[in-house]
């Protein structure tokens, strides 16, 4: 018998992180396009819906990075052999991903220094606002669990039916 | 790879066995200690199962384990019963 996996609050399921993670990409959307667009026109208005949408995408993906199974540890028994082998998957992309991340973090000074010199104007993380790097620092949490619940996606949906 | 999600090599008739038996993925899925996602992603081979889990498949079903399993595509079975009838008419006409 596998392990019950509703066992603590906030668990979610894998269609639940689909549902989840599609509320963080329109709040991610909203935090990183609408401002720079409204900004000249609608100050006020582009700063509400920003704010709006960066809080939405943040507790959208802390909430993926809580109660999905990525970089959480599982509970004993609570995935097969399946199940263990596609997270040790997601998070071997995620961990790449964030690697990626990292040297590019710790590199943007330079970055920005050579995309200058070739007539590129890129910011420096120091330049980026603090809302956006949490954004990213969330969003690297939540990265393992969104994978395995899209990964999941085309068999749960036949699955659903025809059990 | 095991856990690519993309069909293997490893051919199964599992389903088969499940619906003759009258059990759904997620009986089938308790009986074997596994997610009834996964279920469905053997029967659609997309997963290659350890050979422990094939071992408790085959044991669920009470066959050997080549017979849920294989890394040739198994034939028809309409085809399969079409020559077991056959083998059957010849030795009745033998008899």
């Amino acid at each position: 018998m596998m392990a019950d996996r509703t066992l603590y609050w906030g668990m979610l399921t894998p269609r639940e992180v689909r549902r989840v993670s599609l509320w963080a990409g329109v709040g991610l959307g909203l935090y990183l396009m609408v401002p720079p667009m409204l900004m000249q026109h609608a100050r006020l208005a582009a700063g509400m819906i920003g704010s709006a949408g960066g809080i939405v995408a943040m507790w959208s993906l802390g909430w993926i990075a809580l109660g999905a199974p990525g970089w959480r540890p599982g509970q004993p028994g609570e995935y097969d052999e399946r199940e263990m082998a596609e997270r040790h998957r997601a998070m071997a992309i995620s961990y790449v991903v964030v690697a990626f991340c990292i040297m590019t973090i710790v590199n943007s000074d330079n970055i920005q220094k050579l995309a200058r010199a070739v007539g590129l104007d890129l910011p420096s993380f120091r330049q980026i606002p603090f809302g956006a790097g949490s954004v990213i620092i969330f969003g690297l949490m939540a990265l393992p669990g969104t994978i395995l619940a899209w990964r999941g996606k085309r068999i749960e949906d036949v699955d659903d039916v025809d059990v | 790879m095991v856990s690519d999600n993309e069909p293997i090599g490893l051919h199964n008739r599992l389903a088969l066995f499940r619906v003759d038996r009258g059990l759904s993925r997620v009986e089938l899925a308790d009986l074997v200690a596994v997610n009834p996602q996964t279920i469905g992603f053997l029967e659609r081979s997309h997963y290659g199962p350890s050979l422990e889990l094939g071992l408790r498949l085959a044991a669920v079903f009470g066959v050997p384990v080549e017979m849920l399993f294989s890394l040739t595509p198994f034939a028809a079975l309409a085809s399969q019963l079409g020559m077991a009838t056959a083998r059957s008419y010849e030795g009745g006409d033998d008899g």
